[in-house]
């Protein structure tokens, strides 16, 4: 049985671990106060020690701290005792390897002789510190007594303090990986960030200066076809114009390369305002009409009345004009778009339905993924300058205006419909702006992707 | 007729600035060129264009800093309207641009010849 003081002592000693502001000081104070409290349950020892090992029975630190201690320096544990023989599996020590107190007569064992106070050592007590299962560290305690008048009641607390010290040094080891790790991930948080802002500004210069010689050969091609001083036979024309072609398209795909880049990485901003969709979309009949004309194809609008949305009109733009654009590439002649609207209160749909090659209801699924070119149009995109890439900036940009793009399709040769909704500019959403509005932060970067 | 104006190409890239400069004095201008920042300041300071195609990624100055100067000092003779041509096409660069006293933008890779010889004369008969 405990007694009481000793009892009362143990809940002391507890509380101080309990209190423990820093636990990584923890020990410093802990040490010298169990020596205070083992003696002033009228137990007399000289010194008390508390040495930890790793697993390879390495000493990880040690704490010591002695009665009446007039010692200014703090005493490093190594000075005092000989740890070579400290672990080894030597008969004295099974026991404490297994988990028990040994009281040995003989302190020059592991006492070094330079140690002032050995002459009046006649008994050392160890007790080993269990921490997850295994002996982890041990508590030496040196006595002028002799190991027969070290009482079973004493080693009973010196048990109990053992399991508070293992405790103790449990929470330490914690914090202590806790505190590593914190540091580690920030650390690893900073070397993304600046990761990130490499490959941002790599592809940002990378893209300015890969367009300046793809416009130069552009230029050139263009005037070797419209300016040449000599007239220039078909088979050349035929061969420029490929490299014209060819060279659209290479800025075509830096140009949406570098788009989904800024999308990806969160540099685009949306600013959202309440416009009428049939605006927007005559506004670009008008500038694709040219275009059409040309191919034969009769873009209209169907017109009903229909509620505003609230949407980024640049981004919606960028949309329409993708998707017409695909539209007018894969209608032959003499095709027609019309583009019509749906609403049910809630968004707005628009609708961009084509007389074209159509789509097979297994390659609607792959439409809006990166490169997710259908086979049967890589023959038109060679003399269209399409990349692969537009549906899926559309689709992109769709998700941050909060909306939803879909493709129809009867069947190939039966024409395709790519169809949007965007959320009308209800009160409620008017409400909730900050919600469908995306924010740069003030260190823009000075070289970003065009949005062409 | 345009015959006569006087535009000043402000490029670094010598093939861009060659190509622009012959794709213009085919149409009948008259073409000065600035290769960099400084060379540009000090052509528009003397002034006397119709016209100025600014880039903006330059070397020793670039061309925001040309419109700043330029707000600043006056020509000795008129410029007309300054015309970023430029491959950047950052939003808070174009906003800057226009609030420095740019006229307008042009995104070199986004415009073919015609596209840009077509915008130079819109932009000349406005002035």
């Amino acid at each position: 049985m405990v007694h009481s003081d000793k009892l009362a002592a143990l809940l002391r000693l507890q509380q101080l671990v309990l209190d423990s502001e820093d636990i990584s000081a923890l020990f410093t104070t802990l040490v010298p106060q169990i020596l205070t409290e083992i003696l002033s349950t009228g137990s007399d020892y000289e010194f008390l020690s508390v040495v930890f090992v790793d697993p390879s029975n390495q000493l990880r630190k040690s704490h010591f701290a002695e009665k009446e201690g007039n010692r200014i320096e703090p005493v490093n544990a190594s000075n005092i005792f000989s740890f070579e023989g400290l672990f080894q599996e030597k008969t004295e020590w099974v026991n404490v390897l297994q988990g028990h107190i040994a009281v040995l007569p003989n302190a020059s064992l592991i006492i070094k002789p330079n140690y002032d106070r050995l002459p009046i050592l006649h008994s050392v007590t160890v007790c080993p510190i269990r921490f997850v299962k295994r002996v982890s560290g041990i508590m030496i305690l040196g006595s002028s007594r002799s190991p027969e008048q070290v009482t079973i009641d004493e080693l009973e607390l010196l048990q109990l303090i053992s399991y508070l010290i293992g405790m103790a040094f449990r929470l330490e080891d914690t914090q202590t990986s806790i505190t590593s790790t914190t540091q580690q991930i920030y650390k690893m948080n900073a070397q993304l960030h600046q990761l990130d802002k490499l490959k941002d500004d790599f592809v940002s210069v990378a893209s300015h200066e890969l367009r300046t010689p793809l416009t130069a050969i552009r230029s050139y091609a263009w005037m070797a076809l419209n300016r040449s001083d000599v007239i220039i036979t078909e088979k050349m024309k035929r061969y420029l114009g490929r490299t014209l072609i060819s060279t659209e398209r290479l800025i075509n795909l830096v140009n949406d390369m570098l788009n989904i880049s800024r999308i990806e990485s969160g540099h685009v901003e949306i600013l959202p305002q309440q416009f009428d969709m049939r605006d927007l979309i005559k506004d670009i009949i008008i500038e694709v009409e040219a275009k059409a004309k040309e191919r034969g194809i009769l873009v209209s609008m169907i017109d009903t009345p229909l509620p505003k949305v609230f949407a980024d009109p640049e981004k919606v733009r960028q949309i329409v004009m993708n998707l017409v654009g695909n539209a007018l590439k894969f209608t032959p002649p003499s095709g027609a778009i019309a583009i019509s609207f749906f609403t049910d209160g809630k968004t707005v749909d628009t609708a961009i339905k084509d007389s074209g090659v159509g789509i097979s209801p297994d390659d609607l699924v792959r439409l809006f993924k990166k490169f997710g070119r259908l086979d049967n149009s890589y023959i038109s995109s060679a003399t269209s300058g399409g990349t692969g890439l537009g549906l899926y900036i559309c689709k992109t940009l769709i998700d941050l205006l909060h909306g939803r793009i879909w493709a129809r399709s009867e069947g190939v040769g039966k024409g395709s419909s790519f169809d949007f909704s965007l959320p009308i500019a209800t009160p409620d959403v008017l409400a909730n702006a900050e919600k469908y509005t995306i924010k740069l932060g003030g260190n823009a970067k000075v070289l970003e992707p065009v949005v062409v | 007729m345009e015959v006569g104006k006087k535009i000043l190409i402000v490029e670094d890239d010598q093939f861009l600035r060659e190509f622009y400069q012959e794709l213009l004095e085919g149409e009948g201008y008259h073409i000065d060129v600035a290769g960099d920042g400084e060379t540009a300041s000090q052509k528009m300071l003397e002034g006397g264009y119709n016209l100025v195609m600014l880039d903006i990624m330059l070397p020793k100055k670039d061309g925001l800093q040309i419109l700043r100067d330029h707000k600043l000092n006056p020509s000795k003779n008129p410029v007309g309207k300054i015309v970023m041509l430029t491959n950047l096409g950052q939003d808070v660069i174009i906003k800057t641009c226009f609030e420095l006293g740019a006229a307008g933008y042009l995104v070199k890779s986004a415009l073919n010849p015609d596209q840009v010889l077509q915008e130079i004369k819109t932009y000349l008969k406005a002035a």
